[in-house]
């Protein structure tokens, strides 16, 4: 056996603890052997090793990556089966099998080329961070399954992710988190039944079990939240800088760290949003403005512009197309280069589908007028015609 | 494999989605930031990766016989690193004859690797508190500048510390037996 296969165990003990004295001398032997493995040890030990690790694994999309292996294992079986349809015709026609094969390799390789260039719309998935720290990917294919946890069972159903159904009592509050990545939609009903429709780049920390007097959950992104009404057991919702306090309603917030504003709008019901010490009292058909400079304000709006996401529209009205593109950008995952800075401001009214085409979506947006879109791989690039 | 408490081999080879899935979570960023020091773009890599655990998939009946799964995996990734470059015709050296072993240079980031991913599963399983602390001192804060980050006294930075290394003492220990009643 390779004597560096056992290096990583010796590395990783002499960083957490606990490296034996037997363990030292074949770390020291291997240390030994060459000025390269003196330096690697070196490297590892160093502060800021694992920091540098981590940001190098963040930058990578792994529910992206799952739900395309997922895809690629389908094709695979597909086309394994033409493949052995051909070889037992084999036997009968060989002229003829040779062309066959020659079209179906052209296929695979067509169907693979698809998946890499078209810019797919967004789809059902997210990243499910459990309270002892394992994770979990849910998409559309993997549905129909239990996981139990302390304090809770939870169902991954049709369009999301259900902690209903278990009567038990706790009393410490165990945390998870749903991650939901550009490009994903989810939608989770926590433990009093309250739904939660989550957008794409979004980030709920919630309790497995609601404790105590408040039902706190913490957000990022957009969210879309349908509460159980329970006057004994005020809703909060916490963002980075303010809160948003609920007795029984259905609201949307909108709460990206790249946007200027959050923006929480009421649709039925009743909110408080607060932050510091402004607060605004919500009606519905209101909404609730915090600006960075920490100024607040109230305004009417059509409450569908703001919630329509989650019944599948994107809905503008006179909206500045550089908005509309941070929220398309979001859903299929591309890439915004702005050529000329007046395109920014120009203005679109109408409805498209969230799961159209992006061609489709493009299409729309330049009918209104003179701007046109160059689309190069994931990134888009936005013009003067 | 001998240092993984989370892989569940035996699942995995049934046909287990989340024996499968585990493993992917485990090991898909760190192979495609490896499958990075070959192709530059991180499209690319992503693909090979994704491809490695397809073929893992399709060929999980028959992994009983791989001594080291984790090494298994990066020498796959370096040969459909290999492939990919040689279709795409990007360098002129990629056609170099490919071998099983990694060479010095792989090695070496197998290494770093690694460690990094034993050492994250270690962390996973202590419990928030002393993982919070934890993590920090193993990066050499010292427990001023943690008790400082987290706004906790530095006595408590010292008993989540002690707490931490009793419970990886005894999960270490299971680690170190482990490696040599199967690996040697």
């Amino acid at each position: 056996m390779n004597r560096y296969k056992e290096i990583p165990t010796l590395l990783s003990k002499v960083l957490l603890g606990g490296l034996s004295k037997e363990e030292e001398v074949r770390l020291r032997a291997w240390r030994g052997k060459s000025v390269e493995n003196e330096h690697l040890y070196h490297e590892v030990i160093k502060r800021g090793f694992v920091e540098k690790k981590c940001q190098e694994v963040s930058r990578v999309n792994i529910v992206d990556g799952y739900m395309n292996v997922i895809r690629k294992r389908k094709q695979h079986v597909r086309s394994r089966r033409i493949k052995r349809v051909i070889s037992i015709a084999a036997g009968i026609l060989l002229p003829v099998i040779v062309v066959l094969l020659w079209v179906g390799t052209e296929e695979e390789q067509q169907v693979s080329e698809q998946v890499a260039r078209v810019i797919r719309h967004g789809e059902l998935k997210a990243e499910l961070v459990l309270a002892d720290g394992t994770k979990r990917l849910l998409g559309k294919e993997m549905t129909d399954s239990l996981f139990s946890q302390q304090g809770a069972n939870i169902w991954v159903q049709d369009k999301g992710l259900n902690y209903l159904g278990d009567t038990s009592v706790v009393a410490e509050v165990h945390y998870n988190i749903l991650r939901i990545p550009r490009g994903g939609e989810y939608s989770i009903t926590l433990s009093d039944g309250t739904v939660v429709y989550m957008n794409s780049e979004s980030e709920l920390r919630y309790p497995v079990k609601f404790v105590g007097n408040e039902r706190k959950v913490f957000l990022s992104g957009e969210a879309y939240f349908d509460v159980t009404s329970d006057k004994d057991h005020p809703f909060l919702v916490e963002l980075k800088k303010s809160v948003v306090k609920v007795l029984g309603t259905s609201f949307d917030i909108r709460a990206y760290e790249d946007e200027d504003v959050v923006m929480t709008t009421l649709v039925r019901g009743k909110v408080a949003f607060l932050s510091g010490d402004k607060k605004v009292i919500l009606n519905p058909g209101e909404q609730g403005i915090l600006d960075q400079t920490g100024e607040m304000e109230k305004r009417g709006v059509d409450t569908y512009l703001y919630t329509a996401w989650k019944e599948g529209v994107f809905a503008f009205q006179q909206e500045r197309l550089e908005e509309i593109m941070k929220i398309v950008s979001r859903w299929y995952n591309v890439n915004v280069f702005w050529e000329n800075e007046s395109q920014k401001e120009v203005t679109f009214t109408g409805k498209m589908r969230r799961y159209d085409d992006f061609s489709k979506i493009v299409t729309m947006l330049e009918m209104t007028g003179n701007t046109e879109f160059e689309i190069k791989g994931n990134n888009i690039f936005i013009r003067e015609r | 494999m001998i240092e993984d408490n989370s892989l569940n081999m035996s699942g995995l080879m049934k046909g287990d989605e989340r024996a499968f899935q585990s493993l992917f979570i485990d090991y898909y960023p760190l192979l495609v930031s490896s499958a990075m020091k070959y192709v530059d773009e991180q499209e690319a890599a992503e693909d090979i990766v994704q491809d490695v655990f397809v073929k893992v998939w399709e060929g999980r009946e028959n992994l009983q016989g791989i001594d080291n799964l984790s090494a298994y995996l990066y020498q796959m990734v370096r040969f459909k690193s290999f492939n990919y470059l040689r279709a795409e015709k990007v360098r002129q050296q990629a056609t170099k004859s490919f071998t099983e072993e990694l060479e010095f240079f792989e090695i070496n980031e197998y290494i770093e690797n690694e460690t990094f991913r034993i050492v994250m599963h270690a962390l996973e399983d202590l419990p928030a508190g002393s993982r919070n602390v934890f993590s920090r001192a193993i990066q050499g804060y010292s427990a001023k500048e943690i008790a400082e980050e987290l706004g906790i006294a530095v006595e408590t930075v010292k008993k989540q510390k002690q707490i931490a290394r009793r419970m990886l003492k005894e999960k270490l220990g299971n680690l170190f037996t482990l490696f040599f009643s199967v690996a040697c």
